[in-house]
């Protein structure tokens, strides 16, 4: 690998992986104030893909538009899958839940399929995107500059809305403690549809970018979405938000690097490998990286 | 002030409080007393609404409370400093202080309060930009009360507000509840610390397997001391 490469590999390193963080911030907020996975957080995206792709490619719309609508429709879903599959079952217990959103997961797909077309679909993405930027003798892609700078703008309001706005800190109050919270006076139902909301928005926002990094959407392609951000939590540790971008930055090096460092013939076991270095990084620290060892498992 | 009627709650099928009833007046100092077990806990957990519960009624200054919302009963005026003090994590001292007050919208009404409660708990003042977590079990002890204090209630719940602290650090504890008896507040705690709920209250409650066995003023329970410890407090 040479000096240019290697930088170049650098910058698309920290590009994904600061989108993959994006995704398990999602799924990391929804675990802080009800401690369950939400698995059908990945079928956001393509909630958020088929959206773009019904208004863009079928209904005319401008491809800005579409995103943004893609977005919000994202944010909608995750807020309606609150009032739906998990409200009714407050008291039910983690594995209850879980399943509940295994559910909505299955439903979400089966519904694209039905309503749109079983088949994954081609998408067509503004010439913008394909600009590569020549920079002496590096070569970056506008694409991987444009993920990354949406994607820290996206955590940086993320960070001002928790740590400096009342509704942020409840958030954070009902992560840490969630009955000390109502008893001071946080309202359940509002905070666990702000923490859904939040999930569903920067689900939208990562979700946009993937269909635009990919081309192309798929009823299941949700599928690797949760997954992705699922192993993010883990390799940080599960129920620290510092932990889910670290997650996803490392879920992004792995990723990018053995994509360029794999012999060709096996490069298409990435995903293997990936994991095997996961479960590496958990036998050195199974709570996490960034979990000291006595903060698991309240 | 604060009414409970035929009080009987509990978790899954199985009852912890049976036929409860008690009551706490205006500017007492109220405690109750059990061991382990007795359902000292549940019954703080059903009057700030976390429980609810099966039959019976809980008024506080004429309002049925019992199965209402946490988040209403604390705007209503009851507030709790839960056992083993639960600091929110990862907050600072001072957001901690705020989210005490979380129920008052007015910003500068949060400030009077904040300023009130660090000229009466100078320590805390010291540590408000220290995460929460990181202070010291008595300093722990003093947030979690002025926390509580944030949403100026009526009537303050204490659950065991004694335990796993040095004997100063009681004896501050002490005098803070009996100060803020003085202005007004009224009190009512859950302790498995006889002497020193004994030297606080004016009355006690004492409490075995879910029911009131034993009440009376704090004086006369101080003179059965002995036999209370042996009878229903599991101290041989």
């Amino acid at each position: 690998m040479t000096l240019e490469v290697f930088v170049q590999q650098l910058i698309n390193a920290i590009s994904l992986g600061s989108l993959y963080a994006l995704l398990a911030l999602g799924l990391a907020m929804v675990y802080g104030v009800l401690k369950v996975l939400n698995f059908a957080h990945g079928d956001l995206v393509a909630v958020t893909g088929y959206i773009m792709w019904l208004l863009w490619m079928k209904g005319g719309v401008s491809f800005p538009v579409a995103v943004v609508a893609g977005i919000l429709g994202a944010t909608l879903v995750s807020i309606l899958t609150e009032l739906i599959a998990f409200r009714p079952l407050r008291k039910a217990s983690y594995a209850v839940l879980l399943i509940s959103s295994f559910a909505v997961s299955v439903i979400i797909q089966n519904l694209v399929r039905l309503l749109i077309d079983p088949r994954p679909q081609g998408m067509k993405i503004p010439a913008v995107f394909d600009r590569v930027m020549i920079i002496g003798s590096f070569h970056i892609g506008f694409l991987a500059l444009f993920t990354l700078a949406t994607c820290l703008s996206a955590m940086g309001l993320l960070l001002y809305f928790l740590m400096r706005t009342r509704w942020g800190m409840a958030l954070r109050a009902a992560a840490a403690d969630f009955e000390v919270a109502r008893l001071v006076g946080v309202p359940a139902n509002s905070v666990i549809s702000l923490a859904f909301a939040v999930a569903g928005l920067l689900a939208g926002i990562g979700g946009a970018l993937w269909v635009i990094r990919s081309g192309g959407i798929a009823p299941t392609m949700g599928l690797y979405a949760i997954i992705t951000a699922f192993v993010s939590n883990i390799i940080g540790g599960l129920g620290s938000l510092v932990g889910a971008v670290v997650g996803g930055l490392v879920y992004g090096f792995l990723d990018i690097y053995l994509r360029a460092l794999l012999p060709a013939e096996i490069r298409a076991f990435v995903q293997a490998f990936i994991l095997i270095a996961v479960v590496i990084i958990l036998a050195i620290r199974p709570q996490g990286l960034m979990l000291k060892r006595r903060e698991v498992s309240k | 002030m604060l009414e409970i009627k035929t009080l009987s709650a509990g978790y899954g099928s199985a009852d912890v409080l049976h036929d409860m009833q008690l009551h706490v007046d205006a500017g007492e100092i109220v405690a109750l007393l059990g061991a382990n077990g007795a359902g000292k806990s549940t019954l703080l957990r059903t009057i700030v609404g976390l429980l609810r519960p099966r039959q019976g009624s809980v008024w506080f200054e004429g309002r049925q409370i019992a199965g209402e919302r946490p988040e209403d009963i604390v705007k209503w005026g009851i507030s709790c400093v839960p056992e083993r003090r639960r600091i929110f994590a990862g907050l600072t001292v001072q957001e901690n202080l705020r989210m005490g007050a979380y129920a008052e919208r007015r910003k500068e009404v949060v400030e009077e309060r904040l300023a009130a409660i660090y000229k009466r708990f100078p320590v805390l003042l010291e540590r408000r930009r220290q995460m929460g977590e990181t202070l010291s079990g008595g300093e722990q002890q003093q947030l979690a009360i002025a926390r509580a204090l944030m949403s100026e209630p009526r009537l303050l719940l204490l659950d065991e507000p004694s335990m796993g602290l040095a004997p100063h650090m009681v004896q501050l504890v002490v005098d803070l509840l009996r100060d803020l008896r003085e202005r007004g507040l009224t009190v009512f705690l859950v302790e498995q610390n006889v002497h020193e709920a004994l030297r606080l209250a004016d009355r006690a409650y004492v409490m075995a397997s879910g029911r009131v066995e034993l009440e009376g003023s704090a004086s006369d329970l101080k003179e059965r001391g002995l036999e209370l410890e042996e009878s229903y407090l599991g101290v041989a």
